[in-house]
């Protein structure tokens, strides 16, 4: 969990960018992920908000 | 998180097995009481090694400590015995059981591990164990993911040994380290390194478009853009290191400032014999002066001795005068016609011709006798003689006063120094060192300070002025990469990727000001919560610097780090874990830790102790305390009875070496005793 102040931060963020900063949180929460897959994992997520994004 | 259960096996000084039920809810305080020497730290160490597989604690100088049971080795010579911790806890309404074992054997040669092992389980509703971790290792990061170990020590601590705040402002290491702990804490540590991530990414999907573009002009502006960026992580490491140097050199300045603080008196007494010593070498080398003219006038003694002889002579050459009409002197002559005036009868030969013709021709026709010379010689003696004998007996009196008053001084300085020299005498090579360090490193140090604070402000200036720089170069780059429509739908991740580190990095920035401004006020709160009234006014501010360096000034700007008492400085600290602790845990459930404390109350006073017992069970979700007898006393007990949250009690005792007990005792029973 993030603490109260950050979340408030977190949560003034447009939709998309929100989320995908809450899963680079809860990735880098898990110590078992090296930085490099925490990055391939958010490209990904970036990349799948942005074509969702243009498609709509 | 909250510890439930501890259950030790074999581990230290517990022959038997032993438990302890922790406390919470609403009584949510547990007090393990024992005399020096039954197994407290056993306890403590149990805990710290249930968690973390850590055998030493930070008090351990000894290289090696075994875990295992002495009398169980010695029993057991050559074979194996097992060691076994186990620590019941909950976290985010979860309850686990967590076991660690250690074998180890003795024989002629000492004692010899085997191995180590750990589990770590759920304990489902119905009480059944699920295995999630069985090794170490696991067990560890699993524990280390609830209460990282950077952080353990402001949950589980010694007080006796807790210097949190001077470690915070003083020992470079350990400073570190527990800055790098609040910053995880706080999970200032965790925005970070999602900051970082972030703009490594879009540096590299810019790279990946640039290399797809095959264009030489957003090639070079890609180039341009990497190292302008390059040299501002330059600058920044630069600017690092210059604030690591002056944080080194400020802390070695306060340090000697403290240092030299501390020795003021000494310095003062030293200064003061340095004073006495000159005072008694001026007059040593006044008596010596004295001595030498004491020595010359011995010579004039003699002849004054034989002043009465010349009563005799004289009336002998005032007759032979007459008889050689030597009645006056050819130098009487001489003189009275130099002096204008006759210096037998008086009168003014300068007025009177007639005297002075007189004169000059009792001069004209003098005629002496073969004896003048003689007769003359004997009246200079006699005149010089009178002279000697009037003058030389106060001169000796004024002497010989000088002497002893010069004597005195040199005795009475003496005498100073002897009595002030005892004080310091050990002290005096350090006070010469520290004096020579006021001259020559103050200075230094203060300079080297100003000079890495010009050097990160210039620092500064420059970054400012490559920024708009690089945002000119990437806008242009930006206009030629989307004159390319295949490469569009890149650059826009790319762009998204850049405002989501934008938003994280004002987010992180924002939130690190403001934790660092609350952090601060709470502190301050927190202590004036803690102590007693009459020490309230103590802390007028305190400031967190973005380095997390805390300055506490109290009246006329005095840093209270290096003037405060020992029970004072630990008050301090625990505000400051309070502090730090509320401020983390908000919104957090998961972040109620149980503070443990061995040895709470040795350094604060009774008026402290009473205030502590009242105040700290609202602050913490869970307290275990530590006792000695000497901290449990009358007082004490009336103060945990008053604030009613005791939910346990246990007391240690020795039995035998090597066989403490763990009693629970009702807490009336305790205060029966």
């Amino acid at each position: 969990m993030l603490q109260e102040d950050i979340m408030n931060g977190i949560s003034q963020f447009p939709d998309g960018d929100r989320e995908i900063v809450m899963e680079l949180l809860s990735l880098i929460k898990d110590d078992s992920n090296s930085d490099r897959i925490i990055r391939e994992r958010i490209a990904n997520e970036i990349n799948s908000i942005v074509t969702k994004e243009q498609d709509q | 998180m909250k510890i439930l259960e501890l259950n030790v096996k074999n581990f230290r000084q517990f022959y038997e097995p032993q438990h302890i039920q922790f406390a919470n809810g609403d009584q949510n305080v547990t007090l393990l009481v024992g005399v020096n020497g039954t197994g407290k730290t056993g306890i403590f160490r149990a805990i710290i090694y249930a968690l973390y597989g850590q055998r030493k604690l930070a008090q351990d100088t000894n290289e090696l400590i075994h875990l295992v049971n002495f009398t169980r080795l010695e029993e057991n010579k050559g074979d194996p015995v097992v060691a076994e911790v186990t620590l019941k806890f909950e976290n985010e309404q979860k309850e686990y059981q967590l076991t660690r074992t250690i074998i180890e054997y003795k024989d002629e040669d000492g004692i010899h591990k085997l191995s180590e092992g750990a589990t770590l389980s759920q304990v489902s509703e119905t009480g059944e164990l699920n295995k999630r971790f069985d090794s170490p290792e696991q067990v560890t990061d699993f524990v280390s993911q609830i209460l990282p170990p950077r952080i353990k020590n402001f949950f589980l601590f010694d007080a006796e040994r807790l210097q949190l705040l001077n470690k915070l402002s003083h020992e470079k290491n350990e400073s570190n380290q527990i800055k790098t702990g609040i910053r995880d804490f706080l999970q200032i540590s965790t925005l970070t390194r999602a900051k970082k991530n972030l703009e490594i990414l879009y540096r590299s999907q810019m790279n990946e478009i640039t290399k797809l573009a095959g264009d030489s002009k957003i090639e070079e502006l890609t180039a341009n853009i990497d190292q302008l960026n390059q040299k501002i992580i330059e600058i920044k490491a630069q600017s690092e290191t210059a604030h690591k140097t002056g944080e080194d050199a400020q802390r070695e300045l306060d340090s000697l400032e403290k240092e030299i603080d501390q020795n003021r008196d000494l310095q003062e007494e030293k200064a003061y014999i340095d004073n006495q010593q000159v005072i008694k070498d001026s007059a040593e080398k006044n008596i010596s002066v004295i001595y030498n003219n004491l020595v010359q006038d011995t010579e004039a003694v003699t002849s004054v001795l034989a002043a009465d002889v010349f009563e005799q002579v004289m009336a002998k050459v005032k007759a032979i005068r007459e008889e050689q009409r030597d009645v006056f002197s050819k130098q009487v002559l001489n003189q009275s016609l130099q002096k204008g005036k006759c210096l037998l009868c008086g009168s003014d030969l300068d007025n009177d011709e007639k005297a002075m013709e007189h004169v000059k021709s009792l001069l004209n026709q003098y005629q002496s006798s073969e004896l003048s010379g003689v007769l003359d010689l004997i009246e200079r003696s006699r005149d010089r003689i009178t002279e000697d004998a009037d003058k030389l007996p106060s001169k000796t009196n004024q002497n010989y006063q000088d002497l002893v008053d010069a004597s005195e001084k040199a005795e009475h300085a003496q005498a100073n120094i002897d009595r002030k020299s005892g004080n310091i005498q050990e002290e005096l090579g350090m006070l010469e060192n520290l004096k020579e360090k006021e001259r020559h490193t103050l200075p230094t140090l203060r300079d080297k300070i100003a000079k890495c604070q010009v050097q990160i402000q210039n620092n500064d200036e420059k970054i400012q002025q490559i920024q708009p720089e690089i945002e000119k170069q990437e806008k242009i780059r930006e206009e030629k990469i989307a004159e390319n429509s295949k490469l569009a739908m890149r650059q826009k991740v790319a762009d998204r990727t850049k405002r989501i580190a934008d938003e994280l990095s004002a987010t992180l920035s924002n939130y690190d000001r403001e934790t660092r401004e609350k952090l601060a006020v709470e502190v301050k709160n927190m202590f004036n919560q803690l102590i007693t009234e009459k020490d309230q006014h103590l802390i007028k501010q305190v400031t967190i610097s973005a380095n997390y360096e805390m300055q506490v000034l109290g009246d006329n700007d005095v840093d209270l780090l290096n003037d405060i008492s020992m029970g004072q400085s630990q008050v301090l600290s625990l505000a400051f874990i309070f502090a730090l602790a509320k401020l983390a845990s908000k919104g957090r459930s998961e972040m109620n830790f149980p503070l443990f404390i061995d040895t709470p109350f040795a350094r604060l006073d009774s008026e402290i102790r009473d205030h502590i017992i009242k105040v700290t069970p609202n602050l913490a979700s869970q307290w275990v305390l530590l006792l000695t007898d000497t901290e449990f006393t009358g007082r004490e007990k009336e103060g945990f009875i008053k604030g009613g949250r005791v939910g346990s009690t246990y007391q240690i005792q020795k039995a035998a070496d090597g066989k403490s007990q763990i009693t629970e005792l009702t807490f009336d029973e305790k205060l029966g005793e």
